[in-house]
């Protein structure tokens, strides 16, 4: 612990106390996770920038679909690459103190995969194959079938795509999404 | 309209920023203007309704954090604080733009870095954010405010430093976390409900420990009346005291402690321990006092009146004694009155349970409301719910990938289904429904068999174990069928088992006959004889061999066994059977579920209703008794009191309403007591004297006589093989049940399917898979669980440490289960949903809950105490109890207690619940129109936007364009007039003059050439068209559009021609 205390002054932990959901010890317990990804680096630099593939070795990120994607989202430098602090931020966004408005604002940047502010046809395609890991044989018309019943549902404009409105509306009326958009530090 | 009103105050929230207006879009987009210009397709992409907060949080910030605040449930305290600080802030912002950045106090400024962590950007920026709020001037809070703002921030600071020890303390932290990164949420829902159970038991063991149990170990217990064998061999005193002797010789032997028998029996752990007497009031030296006084005042009249006025003596003697009573209740105010809090503590007990239940089914039907109707959202659901982010293991991702292509596609199937079901040809209806009525049959036999063999097996381990025990006693003969079967089958089976252990039997038999000639011939060596040959049972019992005492052991657990064995074949085959009926999956899961509920129910209901038939033969008797004895009473008062007829019977009102000592004891024991005091009474002291006044009861001895026969039976019913303290009895069954349950479930786990997981791993043969692999079938362990809680909650009333042994067991069951789940089993291919899969544990467990509540309800009002134990020994029923205690509340209050059963109130009652539900169901019908209505108006008004921003998108692109031919032309023109001043200058040179006809402005040819394309207003206009929606047509009803909520007011009107937005209000 003490070893860990000397990387991070008193400052520096109230500041992560009062902008993420945890508290000082997760803070560092959060660190001793960082650190075990690579713990040369970290070991040197407390906020060492992690290559995407390193992070990704993180278990919960490893499993999950959409590990890169959500890399992505919580990079600083837009490319991937994860500082501590941009961690912090993502364990934060996930952890369970985290309000559903909060985690609802991630998981659209996540499931935006081109970008442009709205979940299309075809961010939804990719969200879909991601979620059946490609190989299975859901067949290009299950996929349309499948998008177009979403769209239906909550595609309140209709112009045939989820604005982040919509998104939130659906999130609001989710009752598993609280539950499933977690990881446990 | 209250959506509208709600938009609209939303809208007012937000207007913080708008006032910002067209040049803080011009600050951060700089680059999509740009972008705009060149793709005018991309402009919907500038439509605040499109915009993630990330892009606008820096100004939106206060009406974010309240949307936040307003979001968690958790905040709420602080949530009217928030608003009231933001609405204020508003308002300055309306008032004094430029001030109200330097106008915050400290309070909000400490809010508002509360708030900055929930905003989407990266660390570095909050931190920039938070410095900034740091170091901005504030004002200092004074006073008041100050105290309060002060005590909001150590009042966080303790819950967050609360909620971390919270955290700490969490049972099975990590073992979740385990379970969830390989099983999912759905699964983890199931070990927080056990853990929810644990809890629950072991808050209500605390209650009952707290009040039942700890007062029966503090309390000095105070001694009862000693068993007056003489007169009445089987007053309730007499039966405690041969009970007590049946318990206290017990000795330890390990079989006891599994079985619940023995000297577990004389533990507080079973019902017969309990006393029945009440704390800080001693019967036995109110007796002495009594007799004293009673002597006193004989002696007394018999001085006074001689022997002539004997009987009237007894009437002023039973005067007399009251006063005595009165005074001396009096000198005893504290007191416990156990039997009284037994009950109480019981019936809080189920009511805790009930709320504990209702409260989370409440919260998972709110989630299905919030859900929509149904099915609402279930794509989306799916789709963006449907992956477990907490999954940190390679294979069960892989399974859930697979879950979720099943899901998929049989949602997608579902569609399909309905279809296709509404297609099916008759033919096929038909075969289709034999089908599931044959099937619905067989599940119905199958039932009826286990049922059935439920009470062979129970009637033969009784049989084995009671060689008293008679079958056919006439009340368990008067009923249904499966009675009626039991019968023809009866006979073989008890000839069978009772000739395999004979030996047994005879051992039983031999030390029991004795009791009963003992307790058969008279009544003053009964309770002696009786505790003689309990006596005697103990060195047979060492007599026997380890063989007897298995054997025995066998047969007391024969009919459990039988229940578990049940419960574990039997919903296989009907998840077999299930299979030819043809269901929709959902369906599928449901009804297997709701059969593997009745199974279980039903052989619950067997054995419930074997305890009843082995307790009511005794009730018979024991109603007989208190009949009896209370007759007696009655005559023996009138009797005794034939002059002063309205003094007797006005004394006895006034001794049960002011003497709380006769009250608190039982009814019948006080009438009991008072007809063997007087008796006694009579036959010493006046003994002389008894000729003559013998003479003058001639129509009162003669009835109660033949009573008496009656009242010299037993105190249990021997014969029938009823024990002797039933409700320990009954106490004993669950407890061996749960045991025998939670044994099951370990040696299953342990010893049958790890060795089959096992095989299965590290064999390949497709043999070994098929016999080895095993899924982890929530519904099953649910079904576990549930029915162990049943059983406790059945038993708790005759065992009222079943909830410490339930939260101990489902604590170790925790880590049963969790084997089950880590070690022998894989994910399941069936997606188990989080909300999904509580409510299901909940509404079964309240199903379930509702059921055993039935028996304990009907138990507690109806069935007869047993004589010799418990706290409820000698009354009429355990409700008599609380009956009693409330008689002796004020009357004011009684009054308004009965007020509540009358007709007068019940009827304006039941009217007003109807009103009001008739008002809420109206309230609803219109809240879904009104959606109906609003989604309509939404769909609309998205098209409207369509419309406008395809027409803003082409009015922007002819724009450019015009643009681009006016450059061209304007360079055309340059390109022209240097053409033209060529041409000039060299006809200048040729004519000289009207050089200036000929600078004609380009714009004239240009409507000549052109074709009519609208022009802009404005020259300036591509800069305004950079705002979020120009083209938005004003309508009457803008306040309800969330589209046009963010629409700058400030600014000019969008520069769009009538024409165009004419047309566009007109299209919709």
């Amino acid at each position: 612990m003490g070893q860990v205390k000397s990387q991070f002054s008193e400052d520096e932990l109230q500041d992560y106390e009062d902008l993420t959901y945890f508290t000082k010890k997760e803070i560092l317990y959060a660190h001793k996770k960082f650190k075990n990804l690579a713990p040369e680096k970290v070991g040197h630099n407390k906020n060492a920038k992690l290559s995407m593939s390193k992070v990704l070795e993180y278990p919960e990120l490893k499993a999950n679909p959409f590990g890169d994607r959500i890399c992505k989202v919580f990079s600083s430098s837009n490319d991937g690459d994860i500082t501590f602090e941009d961690f912090l931020d993502m364990m934060s966004v996930f952890s369970d103190a985290a309000p559903k408005s909060v985690k609802a604002e991630h998981a659209f940047r996540i499931y935006d995969f081109d970008g442009d502010d709205m979940i299309g046809r075809n961010d939804l395609k990719q969200v879909i194959q991601r979620l059946v890991d490609y190989n299975s044989d859901l067949g290009h018309n299950d996929i349309d079938q499948l998008i177009n019943n979403i769209l239906e549902e909550a595609d309140l404009d209709d112009d045939g795509a989820l604005s982040f409105a919509e998104f939130e509306h659906i999130i609001d009326k989710s009752s598993d999404f609280i539950n499933s958009f977690r990881i446990r530090l | 309209m209250s959506g509208g009103k709600d938009r609209r105050s939303r809208a007012s929230k937000t207007q913080g920023w708008e006032e910002a207006g067209g040049e803080f879009y011009q600050e951060s987009y700089p680059a999509d203007l740009e972008g705009m210009q060149r793709d005018p397709s991309k402009i919907a992409t500038l439509l605040p309704s499109k915009q993630t907060r990330n892009a606008t949080t820096r100004r939106v910030r206060p009406a974010q954090g309240q949307d936040t605040k307003g979001g968690t449930r958790r905040r709420a305290s602080f949530s009217t604080v928030a608003r009231r600080g933001s609405q204020y802030h508003e308002m300055q912002v309306a008032t004094l733009p430029d001030l109200s950045e330097n106008l915050i106090n400290e309070e909000r400024t400490w809010e508002e870095i509360r708030e900055i962590k929930s905003m989407p950007v990266p660390m570095a920026q909050k931190r920039e954010m938070k410095a900034q709020l740091q170091n901005a001037t504030k004002l200092r809070l004074q006073g008041f405010e100050q105290i309060k703002w002060r005590r909001r921030k150590a009042w966080q600071s303790f819950r967050s430093k609360w909620g971390e020890y919270q955290t700490k303390l969490e049972l099975w932290r990590m073992s979740l976390k385990t379970i969830e990164g390989n099983f999912g949420t759905g699964v983890v829902a199931y070990f927080l409900f056990l853990r929810w159970l644990v809890f629950l038991n072991l808050l209500l063991f605390l209650l009952i420990f707290a009040f039942v149990v700890l007062p029966h170990l503090v309390l000095r217990e105070p001694s009862d009346l000693p068993c007056d064998l003489v007169t009445d061999p089987t007053s309730v005193q007499c039966c405690s005291e041969g009970y007590d002797n049946v318990t206290r010789t017990a000795q330890f032997s390990v079989l006891d402690l599994i079985q619940g028998t023995g000297f577990m029996e004389g533990t507080l752990l079973f019902y017969g321990m309990y006393t029945n007497q009440i704390y800080g009031y001693s019967p036995m030296e109110d007796r002495a006092y009594q007799t004293a006084r009673h002597l006193r005042a004989m002696a007394a009249a018999a001085a006074a009146n001689g022997s002539s006025g004997s009987v009237i003596d007894v009437g002023g003697l039973l005067e007399e004694r009251l006063p005595e009573v009165d005074h001396q209740e009096r000198q005893t105010i504290l007191y416990y009155d156990l039997p009284l809090v037994y009950v109480i503590i019981i019936a809080i007990y189920y009511i805790i349970t009930l709320v504990a239940i209702m409260r989370a089914v409440v919260r998972q039907f709110k989630d299905r409301i919030a859900e929509g109707e149904g099915l609402f959202y279930q794509y989306c659901n799916l789709v963006f719910g449907g992956w477990d982010f907490c999954i940190h293991n390679q294979k069960s991702a892989d399974i859930k990938h697979k879950a979720l292509y099943n899901e998929i596609k049989s949602l997608l199937y579902q569609k399909r289904f309905e279809h296709e079901r509404n297609n099916r040809s008759r033919e096929f209806m038909l075969k289709l429904i034999a089908i599931r009525m044959l099937i619905n049959l067989v599940v119905f036999v199958i039932l009826l068999l286990a049922a059935i063999t439920i009470y062979v097996l129970f009637n033969v381990s009784l049989a084995e174990l009671e060689p008293n025990f008679t079958p056919s006693h006439p009340v368990s003969f008067g009923e249904g069928l499966a009675n009626r079967t039991l019968y023809m089958n009866w006979p073989s089976s008890w000839s069978v088992f009772s000739s395999a252990s004979q030996r047994g039997a005879v051992t039983f038999a031999s030390t029991i006959t004795p009791l009963l000639s003992s307790l058969g011939d008279d009544g003053l060596t009964g309770a002696a004889g009786a505790a003689g040959a309990f006596n005697a049972t103990d060195p047979a019992m060492d007599r026997l061999t380890l063989e007897e005492k298995l054997r025995v052991l066998f047969y007391e657990f024969l009919p459990y066994l039988a229940i578990v064995c049940m419960n574990l074949v039997v919903p296989q085959l009907f998840s077999y059977l299930v299979k030819y009926e043809k269901y929709s999956p959902l369906f599928v899961i449901k009804i297997s579920l709701f059969r593997t509920v009745f199974l279980r129910l039903s052989s619950l209901a067997v054995l419930l209703s074997r305890f009843y038939f082995l307790i009511t033969p005794m009730n018979v008797t024991q109603k007989l008794l208190l009949n009896a004895s209370s007759e007696q009473a009655a005559e023996q008062v009138t009797t005794s009191t034939i002059a002063p007829t309205t003094t007797t019977t006005t004394t006895i009102p006034s001794t049960t309403t002011t003497t709380a000592s006769f009250m608190t004891e039982t009814n019948a024991s006080f009438v009991a007591d008072l007809t063997a005091t007087t008796l006694s009474v009579l036959s010493k002291v006046l003994l002389e004297q008894q000729q003559q006044q013998q003479q003058q009861l001639p129509a009162a001895e003669p009835q109660t006589q033949p009573q008496l026969p009656v009242h010299q039976q037993q105190c249990y019913d021997e014969q029938n093989g009823a024990p002797q303290c039933w409700e320990t009895f009954v106490g004993q069954q669950f407890y061996k049940l749960f045991i025998v349950d939670f044994a099951t479930h370990f040696l299953v786990t342990f010893f049958v399917n790890f060795p089959r997981a096992m095989f299965a791993r590290h064999s390949s043969s497709r043999l070994a898979k098929f016999i080895g692999e095993q899924e982890f079938e929530l519904s099953k362990h649910v079904l576990d669980v549930i029915y162990s809680q049943t059983l406790c909650w059945l038993g708790t009333f005759y065992t009222p440490f079943l909830p410490a042994i339930a939260a101990l067991l489902t604590f170790l069951m925790f880590y049963i289960k969790k084997f089950a789940c880590l070690v022998n089993s894989n994910p399941s291919a069936i997606l188990y949903r989080a909300s999904r899969s509580k409510s299901l544990f909940m509404s079964t467990l309240l199903i379930s809950f509702t059921l055993a509540l039935v028996p304990v309800v009907y138990a507690l009002a109806e069935i007869v105490p047993s004589r010799s134990c418990g706290p409820f020994r000698g009354l009429p029923s355990v409700w008599d109890r609380a009956i009693a205690a409330f008689m002796k509340m004020p009357l004011f209050f009684q009054n308004v207690i009965f007020y509540f059963g009358t007709a007068s109130f019940a009827i304006p009652c039941f009217v007003v619940l109807t009103f009001f539900i008739y008002y809420y169901y109206a309230v609803s019908t219109a809240n879904r129109h009104m959606v109906q209505v609003l989604k309509q108006q939404l769909v609309l008004e998205g098209h409207d936007k369509q419309f406008l921003l395809s027409r803003l998108s082409l009015f922007i692109k002819q724009q450019q364009e015009y643009q681009k031919r006016m450059m061209r032309q304007a360079a055309e023109q340059q390109h022209q007039q240097q053409h033209q001043q060529q041409q000039q200058y060299q006809q200048q040179h040729s004519v000289s003059g009207n050089s200036t006809s000929n600078v004609i402005p380009p714009p004239s040819s240009y409507q000549q050439g052109q074709p009519p394309i609208v022009p802009p207003p404005r020259t300036n206009s591509q800069s305004q068209a950079s705002e979020p929606t120009p083209a938005l047509p004003p309508r009457a009803d803008r306040d309800s559009k969330p589209t046009s909520r963010d629409r700058p007011k400030d600014l000019p009107p969008p520069p769009i021609p009538a024409s165009a937005s004419g047309s566009g209000t007109g299209a919709n």
